[in-house]
C-alpha cells in the first residue's frame, strides 16, 4: 500500500448524498423564488458548492499535495482572468451594436418588403 | 557473482515493481507526476469550456430577455434527470477508484462498467432530449425560421426588433448545441477510455500499488460532471 490517501466509501456516499440533495434544492429554488435575480444566483451559488464538493473530494484535491493545490488553483485563475478581461472589455467600451443580433440605434426604418433585395446584406432572417 | 556471468538487469533495478516506470524513484513519486499532469490537462480544459462560457455570459448580459424566452422552451426536467445519472456515474467511479486503492480487482470492473452504463444512459437521453427539440423545431437556421410562429406566436415577425429578437434566440440555441455538444464529445472519450480500463483491470494490471490510470481517469470523469453541474443552471434555468 502506497503513502497516498484512500478517501472511504463511506465518505463517498456522503458526498453523493449531498449532491444529489443540492441538486433538488437548485430546482426547487428554481420553482420557489419570485425573483429572477436571485433564482439566478442561487442556481450558480449552488452549482459553485455542487463543483467544490466534487473537485475537492471526488477529485480528492482536499488530500493531495499543496503542488496539486497550485495546478488545479491555476486553471481557476486563468478562467477569472479571462471572464474579468472580457467584461472588463464589453462594459466599458460602449461598442457599436452588433449588426447581426442588435438594430441600429438612432431609428429604424420599417418597411414589408426590401426595396432592392439583391443589394440587401445577406441575412438569416431576411432569407425568410 | 563471477565475471563471465550474464547480468540479470532486474536484478540491477532495485526498484523493479509490477506498473512502476523506470525514471521514477518509486510509486507516490509516478503518482505525483500523473496527478500533475492531469491537473496541467484539466487546466486547459477549464479554459476551452471557459472560452465559450465567457461567449455565453458577453451575450446572456446583452440579450437576457431573448436568452430567457428561447431557455424556457428546453426541458428542464430532462436536464435534471440527466445530472442526477451523471453524478451517480462520477459516485460509481469514486468507488472504482475506492476499490482499486484497496487493490479489490472484482469490484473495480463492476463499479468501472456501473460508470460506464451510467455514462451511456446520460447520451442516451441527451439524444431523445436533442430528438424533442428537433420535432419543436428548436434548431438554429432554416427549420427556426420556417416554425418560429409556433413557438413565438405573440412576435411580430416584420418588425426588426423583433426580427432580432429571433436572431438571439437561435444564439442561445447555438450556444446551448455547442456547450452540450462539446460535454457529450467528452462523454464519449472518457467512456472509450474507461472500456481500455475496464478491460485492463479485468486482467489484473492493476494492483493497490499500482493503479493510477483508473485515478486518473478518475479525475478526467469528475470534471466532465463539474462542466455539466454549471451547464443545468446556465442552459436550463435562464432567468430575466
Amino acid at each position: 500500500m502506497s503513502s497516498q490517501h484512500v478517501i472511504s466509501a463511506k465518505l463517498y456516499t456522503v458526498i453523493y448524498i449531498l449532491l444529489m440533495v443540492l441538486l433538488v434544492v437548485t430546482v426547487g429554488g428554481d420553482l420557489m423564488f419570485e425573483s429572477a435575480m436571485f433564482r439566478t444566483s442561487f442556481a450558480l451559488g449552488i452549482a459553485v458548492i455542487k463543483a467544490l464538493l466534487v473537485v475537492l473530494f471526488f477529485m480528492h484535491v482536499r488530500y493531495s499535495s499543496r503542488l496539486t493545490w497550485v495546478f488545479a488553483g491555476a486553471a481557476f485563475v486563468w478562467l477569472f482572468i479571462l471572464f474579468a478581461l472580457t467584461f472588463n472589455d464589453y462594459f466599458t467600451r460602449g461598442t457599436a451594436p452588433e449588426r447581426l443580433f442588435e438594430a441600429p440605434v438612432g431609428g429604424i426604418v420599417v418597411r414589408q418588403t426590401p426595396v432592392n433585395p439583391e443589394h440587401e446584406p445577406s441575412s438569416v432572417m431576411q432569407r425568410h | 557473482m563471477t565475471p563471465s556471468q550474464p547480468i540479470d538487469p532486474h536484478a540491477l533495478d532495485r526498484h523493479h515493481v509490477q506498473g512502476l516506470a523506470h525514471h521514477f524513484d518509486d510509486m507516490d513519486q509516478q503518482h505525483e507526476a500523473a496527478t500533475l499532469g492531469m491537473w496541467a490537462f484539466l487546466a486547459t480544459e477549464v479554459l476551452f469550456f471557459g472560452g465559450a462560457l465567457a461567449g455565453y455570459a458577453v451575450y446572456r448580459s446583452r440579450y437576457g430577455d431573448a436568452f430567457a424566452a428561447a431557455s424556457h422552451h428546453l426541458y428542464l426536467w430532462i436536464g435534471v434527470i440527466n445530472t442526477a445519472v451523471l453524478l451517480t456515474s462520477s459516485f460509481m467511479m469514486a468507488l472504482a477508484v475506492n476499490a482499486a486503492k484497496h487493490g479489490n480487482r472484482k469490484k473495480v470492473v463492476t463499479f468501472l462498467i456501473l460508470t460506464i452504463l451510467l455514462g451511456l444512459a446520460f447520451l442516451c437521453i441527451k439524444g431523445i432530449e436533442y430528438y424533442l427539440d428537433y420535432r419543436e423545431h428548436l434548431v438554429p437556421g432554416s427549420i427556426f425560421e420556417a416554425n418560429w410562429h409556433e413557438m413565438f406566436p405573440h412576435i411580430d415577425g416584420a418588425h426588426p426588433g423583433s426580427m432580432m429578437f429571433l436572431r438571439q434566440v437561435q444564439l442561445f440555441l447555438m450556444f446551448y448545441y455547442i456547450l452540450t455538444g462539446i460535454h457529450a464529445v467528452h462523454m464519449i472519450v472518457g467512456i472509450s477510455v474507461m472500456i481500455v480500463l475496464t478491460v485492463k483491470a479485468a486482467r489484473g494490471r492493476y494492483t493497490a500499488e499500482y493503479n493510477s490510470p483508473i485515478d486518473m481517469a478518475g479525475l478526467y470523469w469528475h470534471f466532465v460532471d463539474v462542466v455539466w453541474i454549471f451547464l443545468l443552471p446556465l442552459l436550463y434555468m435562464v432567468q430575466h
